[in-house]
């Protein structure tokens, strides 16, 4: 291919617009920015960023609010969560919220009362089109708060709204408490009477998600719904955690359709017609004639004798031309053995927290047949959590098939339970079920109080951080003895360089010198200990001194800090990190 | 004289009849690319200039690409002329309820075959933004975000020094530009859509993510 005179410096102004709608605002206000003239005043013109807060330093935090125009910022996430802690009270300390004129998008997470109160006073609304606020606990907040939200979201022209609320609580002051303009709704939960209340007034609505969902009224009633069709243009409803039969679930389903996706994380009774396929394949045929993608996981709620149990029998019923040829929905059935319960769910599984059975553990029958490639099937798992004693199978299936990919590639989030018995699940076994180098966010959980002393133990924690290359969040919490401190010494060597955030469990002051001291790439670190309460003042008298505009957070039986620049006391120059 | 290039294996034989109509495109250089309707819906340009001019058998001139260009976009519209169209959604939009509300969301997702076809555009050779451009002239917005994702996965967290490096950008010289004595701060508005070399920059600050 013959070489041109175009360069990254040459590219149109709206190119390189383009090129930041995939860049984080840190490098391009803090890097690209000072990369040459023309860059800077591209930059400096540039009025469409998209604020993330979440995971950012300490350092870079300061650097961006000492540059940013509110007035350019169309969409903004705060959180207050372990890494970043006090995140949101420290930006309200330097902006007041009417600056932020041409908010688009606002996501709060884990945000306080009484910064949620002084957003929500001072908030413009005249652009916002969406809105998700994450509350630890909304029952707490006083009535003010919920009334002043409940007001400004029906005064809205939002599109979007993400809250973990019910809609009880919502439904404060305003009749109904949703704008017409809304496409996408997601509650924590709502009864069916106010299902069809939404379904009647938000005419817009085109995807709902409900992470719970309760049928019936505080009286313990069910709502008796007419016979009425909903003017809805719902095509996507999600309920998640939810305990239903499938008498209800018709119920409630009828209302919508126009329904095109459907995704249930339910808890039902083994015997109820919820897992019988020839029931669904009626009621989808008859009432949801436009349902292309049917996603479910349902769980039984209570523990069944395996003599009394057909397995075979529950996916015989997914096994129709509708199920198999029509639709293409292959199902899997597991029955636990350890717990007793039956699992029924759609392929690829859609539930996000998925906990892994070896076949040892589990009698598994499934509509897919081998002859179908399962590679193609990406099951839409984001965490999981393996105990690594327990999962070692000599002659699992997985074990001896190799997989062109592992079966969970989307799996970000991984936690493993280490108990210190020998052997261990074998790497090769891991690599298989997840693609390691995808995990950002890694927990372990040592449960033994000799790691210092177990070499074996130290190298596999150590090929497990090797290939775990992309984490940039650790948890290591373990048994403190008298050799934690040397214990201590050990993990900080094998902590890579890529782990920014680290909560780890300790025993003294010693050990949180020595951790910050080895390890100074860190942004955040958590220390855990039943005593912390002690020695918070002297933690935090050390940290003053060691890392520059620090914010710490008191937790129960923890301490967060946020740490800020590193100060170099020999040479009296502070440095970045 | 124009000389007739194959498309690629997929526009030629039983494909024509399986798509409908075939169009001819010509790049600056003369050579004619012979497309399926597949690969015309994807750019809106050709799109555009197919549906104003009853072109019939005469190539659709595209004078702002040349064929060592045009030639593999061909073969990447092909490659992706059977991909489900996405939903139209607002750009904001991210409402996956899956996701992990403490995860900043990634914005480097180039699928494999993307990867390996990008690799041939080259920042030292000057063709990775030959291809962006030509993306953004054709309309082909999968590309075009194919391409842009590549430059901004290259400059994610990097210095600026590091930048300038990696893609051969002079810094301005003392007493110029950034590192002017009475440089101003930015001026909003008066955006160059070309570099100017006499145009005013910020005043001089240091690099955070240098130190």
């Amino acid at each position: 291919m013959s070489s041109s005179s175009s360069s990254l410096d040459t590219l149109p102004v709206e190119l390189i617009y383009y090129i930041f709608k995939y860049l984080d605002i840190s490098t391009i206000l803090l890097s690209f920015r000072y990369v040459c003239k023309r860059f800077q005043i591209i930059v400096n013109s540039y009025d469409y960023y998209k604020l993330d807060m979440r995971l950012i330093s300490k350092i870079n935090f300061d650097h961006i609010c000492s540059r940013l125009c509110p007035e350019k910022i169309r969409s903004l996430i705060l959180t207050n969560s372990l890494s970043t802690p006090y995140q949101i009270r420290t930006f309200l300390s330097r902006f007041s919220f009417d600056q932020f004129s041409y908010l688009r998008s606002l996501d709060l997470i884990k945000i306080e009362e009484n910064n949620l109160l002084e957003i929500l006073t001072n908030i413009s609304l005249h652009s916002l089109k969406s809105l998700s606020i994450h509350c630890s606990a909304w029952e707490t907040y006083n009535y003010t708060i919920r009334v002043l939200l409940s007001s400004i979201i029906v005064k809205s022209k939002l599109e979007k709204l993400h809250l973990n609320i019910s809609y009880r609580d919502l439904d404060m002051i305003s009749w109904p408490p949703l704008p017409t303009t809304l496409k996408y709704l997601c509650l924590e939960h709502c009864t069916f009477q106010e299902y069809c209340m939404i379904l009647r007034h938000t005419t817009n609505l085109h995807k709902l998600t409900l992470t719970k969902c309760l049928m019936h009224n505080i009286d313990g009633s069910i709502y008796q719904s007419s016979d009425e069709i909903y003017p809805s243009k719902l095509t996507s409803l999600t309920l998640g955690a939810c305990f239903m039969h499938m008498k209800e679930l018709e119920i409630f389903l009828s209302c919508t359709p126009k329904l095109s996706h459907i995704k249930l994380i339910i808890w039902t009774e083994s015997d109820d017609s919820v897992m019988d396929g020839k029931k669904w394949e009626d009621f989808i045929s008859k009432k949801l004639p436009l349902l292309t993608k049917f996603e479910f996981f349902f769980d039984n709620s209570i523990h069944i004798n395996r003599n009394s149990l057909n397995i075979q029998s529950y996916i015989q019923s997914f096994q129709t031309p509708f199920w198999l040829e029509k639709h293409h929905w292959y199902v899997t059935c597991d029955y636990i053995t350890i717990s007793s319960i039956i699992r029924l769910y759609s392929l690829p599984i859609c539930h996000s927290s998925f906990i892994y059975y070896t076949n040892s553990n589990k009698i598994s029958y499934s509509t897919l047949t081998p002859t179908i490639n399962s590679n193609e099937l990406i099951h839409q798992v984001y965490e999981m959590t393996l105990n690594l004693n327990e999962t070692i199978e000599t002659n699992d299936e997985i074990q001896n098939k190799q997989f062109e990919y592992p079966m969970f590639r989307k799996v970000t989030c991984l936690s493993l339970n280490v108990d210190g018995r020998y052997p261990y699940t074998s790497s090769r076994f891991l690599r298989a079920i997840i693609d390691l180098s995808s995990i950002v966010r890694l927990t372990i959980h040592l449960l033994t109080c000799d790691f210092s002393q177990n070499s074996t133990l130290r190298d596999y924690i150590s090929a497990i951080l090797k290939d775990t290359s992309n984490i940039h969040t650790l948890q290591i919490t373990y048994m403190h003895t008298e050799q934690s401190f040397s214990s201590t010494q050990h993990l900080c060597s094998l902590i890579p360089q890529s782990v920014e955030h680290l909560k780890i469990s300790i025993k003294n002051l010693e050990e949180i010198k020595t951790i910050l001291k080895q390890l100074h790439q860190l942004l955040s670190v958590t220390f855990y200990s039943v005593n912390i309460s002690n020695f918070y003042e002297d933690i935090e008298k050390w940290i003053n001194l060691k890392r520059q505009n620090s914010i710490c957070r008191h937790g129960l039986c923890s301490i967060q800090i946020w740490l800020g620049q590193l100060i170099h006391h020999n040479n009296k120059k502070s440095l970045t990190t | 004289m124009a000389t007739t290039a194959e498309a690629s294996n997929t526009t030629t034989g039983n494909t024509e009849t399986a798509t409908g109509k075939m169009i001819k495109i010509q790049s600056n250089d003369g050579q004619i690319f012979e497309v399926d309707q597949g690969v015309v819906e994807q750019s809106s340009t050709i799109k555009t200039l197919s549906d104003l001019m009853d072109v019939g058998d005469v190539p659709i001139p595209l004078p702002n690409v040349k064929a060592s260009i045009l030639g593999p976009i061909v073969d990447f519209c092909n490659h992706h002329k059977n991909d489900q169209k996405p939903e139209p959604i607002d750009e904001d939009d991210d409402d996956d309820p899956n996701k992990d509300i403490y995860e900043p969301k990634r914005s480097d997702d180039i699928c494999e075959w993307d990867l390996n076809f990008i690799k041939q555009f080259t920042v030292p050779e000057g063709t990775l933004f030959d291809i962006i451009m030509a993306a953004n002239y054709l309309g082909i917005k999968t590309l075009l975000a194919v391409g842009c994702k590549t430059i901004a996965n290259m400059v994610r967290g990097k210095s600026s020094t590091e930048v300038r490096e990696m893609f051969n950008i002079s810094y301005d010289p003392p007493g110029e530009g950034i590192n002017a004595p009475n440089a101003i701060e930015g001026q909003a508005g008066t955006v160059p859509t070309t570099q100017d070399a006499n145009a005013t920059g910020p005043s001089p600050q240091p690099d955070p993510m240098n130190q």
